[in-house]
């Protein structure tokens, strides 16, 4: 009799704080004004990003505060806020939360390398692309060299374990362009993937070649290899990384569209992202 | 590997030694005001009212039926939504492990003032002292001397607990280790790095613990 | 001469769930008595002892001490308490405390004495049963015998009109027994009303003015310690006699 008291308790409490938040989100949309009004009177802008991807977005461990998160994707939020002329807050997030942040429309922007992916389309509004790596490599498949001879292209998993970050591009690459996988396992972050692979919980991961390459190079002897002449096929025309906007906010994402316009014709955000690639490499040993 | 790890540490030890100090200061927070709601929920599931019992039950069954890293989204999802004040991050975070905490010490309290042996309370009542004067004059003394190694070894416990933080990015040990990792590439280095720290801290706590919890033993007995 | 009657129970019944631990029992204890109460294990002795002090509430029936009804809820029942003395067969002195501090604390928290007029009644006490060189040290680092002492002492502090000894010498050692036997006999003799259950069959018969045998959650048979131990009548007395003596 007492566990059913206790039970009926909990899921009351539970009911009501769910419910009341649901309220307390509906009266925040009733108001009229759109987000781009809010964010100039309210004198903020938060822009939400995961800074575990060199160089658009990583932490400078030297630095403490919000002056820790820095990169190319940083520098464009800064920006952002200064044409804005509101202030800037960076969220750092894991990247699910990112994306789902946005969705929920719980902070303005998300700058964090995000790449097209006709779910993530459905769920925001992706900006135009700021970013085109056009000769740079792109994204591949992380091995241990060992099995250097053995896996040479996508067939040559069939049997094999692939880790890759979850929702990310690599994983829609990794649903879409490997036939098959003996298991796929997802991880939360590429370095965990990194490590899998390594220490044999896994045969491959899907990555980012130019991040990938800088793992391999600042750890020696870590046994770990890319697979030669092998990238996945990235659509050229939805190549490119953009801003994540919440959905209906057309106002905001015409004000970005238009400030991307600016960054990329005048070359600055190019710049920004070789001076953080350099950055990037003198923070490790 | 070595090499490395010793080379990762003369580079970046203040990153460290930043999140230690956050992890112990959190850890203190944590215990400090947990003990607090905590002792709270001990008196109203002692008091013998039914309502009050059945309520710091479901409450505490919740908090420990569930697991934390799930209490610490909860916190900072749903906080910041049903108070009309801006709340930061790490104000939802520490809320949520605050929480989470007093759910165990008040276990602690009441273990702690029952284990006080039944022999006390009657001698004490049958010189005729009031039962306020011996709850606080006999019981307390008494109970304080289990329950403080107890608190001790809760906050080593959540000295460890605190690392989940690092998922909202708190500034704690872990966090640093997770900033360090992703600069510099060398995951394994700087977990070595963290992984140390964090043993030297219980080992050193819980030897202190040990060292306290005989020291107040040398009257009892 | 009839002298005051200070305990009386009426119709006591103690059971605990199902168990029935005592059965109606009535009965007087008057100033100045010395009453021992002796019984195989299980017959109700400590129950009936509690029940005096109300440290075991009846199930039924009801305790007078000094006319009044402890069990009534408007009556201050500490207030009462303070007048019957208990100790215990497993001390329960208070380890957190200095010997002194044993004695002067409820004296000084209930009775509003100062600490020089507790301290001084205390040390009187002390230096009564022998302790006076253990004044400031922790009950620790006191044998069974001295903690028993300790105890005694400590609700001699309060003045009590009865002292009510439950197997106090149970847990001793047998060489610690005497000195605490010695105590309880000096008591006797300078006038205090005592109830004691115990299994000192020599001690009883020296020492009490009545012996009460209970057996069964009942009083089988009370009287002198002459005619207790010399004559007795009851069949389960004399089973219980001839077993211990």
């Amino acid at each position: 009799m007492k566990k059913f008291f206790k039970m009926s308790l909990m899921l009351m409490l539970s009911a009501s704080l769910v419910l009341s938040a649901g309220c307390a989100k509906k009266s925040s949309n009733e108001e009229g004004s759109n987000r781009l009004e809010k964010i100039i009177s309210r004198g903020y802008i938060e822009v939400v990003t995961e800074p575990y991807f060199a160089p658009n977005e990583f932490i400078d461990p030297t630095k403490s505060g919000s002056e820790q998160y820095v990169g190319s994707d940083i520098e464009f939020a800064k920006y952002i806020a200064d044409k804005l002329g509101v202030e800037l807050k960076i969220v750092p997030l894991e990247f699910g939360a990112v994306l789902s942040s946005i969705t929920e429309g719980k902070y303005d922007l998300a700058i964090s390398a995000l790449a097209y992916t006709p779910a993530r389309e459905k769920a925001m509004i992706l900006s135009k692309s700021y970013y085109f790596a056009e000769n740079a490599p792109g994204y591949g498949l992380l091995i241990r060299e060992e099995n250097a001879d053995k896996i040479k292209n996508t067939y040559d998993l069939a049997d094999r374990t692939v880790a890759v970050q979850s929702g990310s591009l690599q994983e829609l690459f990794a649903n879409e362009q490997i036939p098959e996988y003996k298991e796929l396992k997802r991880v939360s972050s590429t370095t965990d993937g990194i490590l899998m692979v390594q220490e044999n919980k896994a045969d491959s991961c899907v990555v980012s070649i130019p991040m990938a390459q800088l793992y391999i190079d600042a750890n020696e002897g870590c046994g770990l290899s890319i697979v030669e002449d092998f990238e996945f096929t990235v659509d050229k025309k939805l190549s490119g990384v953009r801003v994540g906007i919440p959905s209906g906010e057309n106002e905001l994402a015409e004000k970005i569209n238009e400030l991307i316009d600016e960054v990329v014709s005048s070359g600055q955000y190019e710049k920004w992202h070789e001076e953080y690639t350099e950055y990037a490499k003198q923070l490790g040993l | 590997m070595i090499k490395t790890t010793f080379m990762l540490w003369n580079k970046y030890n203040y990153v460290y030694i930043d999140g230690l100090v956050g992890t112990l200061w959190l850890a203190a927070l944590t215990v400090f005001a947990a003990t607090i709601l905590g002792t709270l929920i001990a008196i109203m599931k002692l008091s013998k009212i039914k309502v009050l019992d059945v309520i710091t039950s479901a409450y505490i069954g919740v908090l420990r039926g569930t697991p934390i890293l799930l209490q610490l989204y909860f916190f900072w999802l749903l906080l910041p939504k049903i108070v009309p004040f801006d709340l930061s991050d790490t104000t939802c975070i520490v809320i949520a492990l605050i929480v989470n905490a007093s759910s165990y010490v008040a276990e602690v309290i009441r273990a702690g003032i029952q284990a006080v042996d039944k022999g006390q309370v009657e001698a004490a009542r049958s010189l005729g002292l009031s039962s306020s004067n011996t709850l606080k004059k006999i019981i307390l003394p008494q109970a304080i001397k289990n329950i403080l190694p107890a608190l001790g070894n809760e906050y080593i416990s959540i000295v460890k607990q605190t690392s989940l933080a690092s998922v909202f990015f708190v500034q704690e040990l872990t966090t640093s280790y997770r900033s360090v990792q992703s600069a510099t590439f060398l995951a394994i280095p700087s977990l070595i790095i963290a992984g140390i720290i964090y043993l030297i801290v219980t080992t050193v706590l819980t030897k202190g613990i040990n060292v306290f919890e005989r020291r107040l033993q040398v009257n009892e007995r | 001469m009839k002298d005051k009657e200070l305990i009386r129970v009426e119709g006591l019944n103690k059971s605990f769930g199902n168990l029935k631990v005592l059965n109606d029992i009535t009965e007087s204890i008057y100033d100045r008595e010395v009453i021992s109460i002796i019984g195989p294990s299980g017959s109700g002795k400590s129950t009936f002892l509690r029940c005096l002090n109300l440290l075991e509430r009846p199930t039924s029936g009801k305790v007078y001490f000094e006319g009044i009804d402890l069990s009534d809820k408007r009556v201050n029942l500490d207030k009462h308490r303070q007048k019957i003395g208990m100790v215990f067969q497993l001390f329960n002195v208070f380890p957190h405390l200095k010997v002194i501090d044993n004695i002067t604390l409820t004296p000084m928290l209930e009775k509003k004495m100062t600490k020089e007029e507790a301290e001084k009644k205390a040390d009187e006490l002390l230096a009564r049963v022998g302790l006076t060189d253990k004044r400031d040290v922790y009950p620790t680092k006191l044998s069974g015998g001295q903690k028993q002492r300790l105890a005694i002492v400590r609700a001699l502090a309060m003045d009590p009109k009865v002292m009510l000894f439950d197997e106090p010498t149970s847990a001793l050692d047998p060489e610690m027994v005497k000195e605490v036997l010695q105590v309880i006999r000096d008591l006797a003799l300078s006038g205090m009303t005592i109830v004691i259950v115990t299994h000192e069959m020599r001690f009883a018969r020296e020492v009490s003015d009545r012996v009460m045998f209970m057996s069964d959650g009942v009083i089988q048979e009370q009287g002198t310690p002459d005619e207790i131990f010399n004559n007795p009548e009851n069949i389960r007395t004399i089973d219980f006699l001839s077993k211990v003596l």
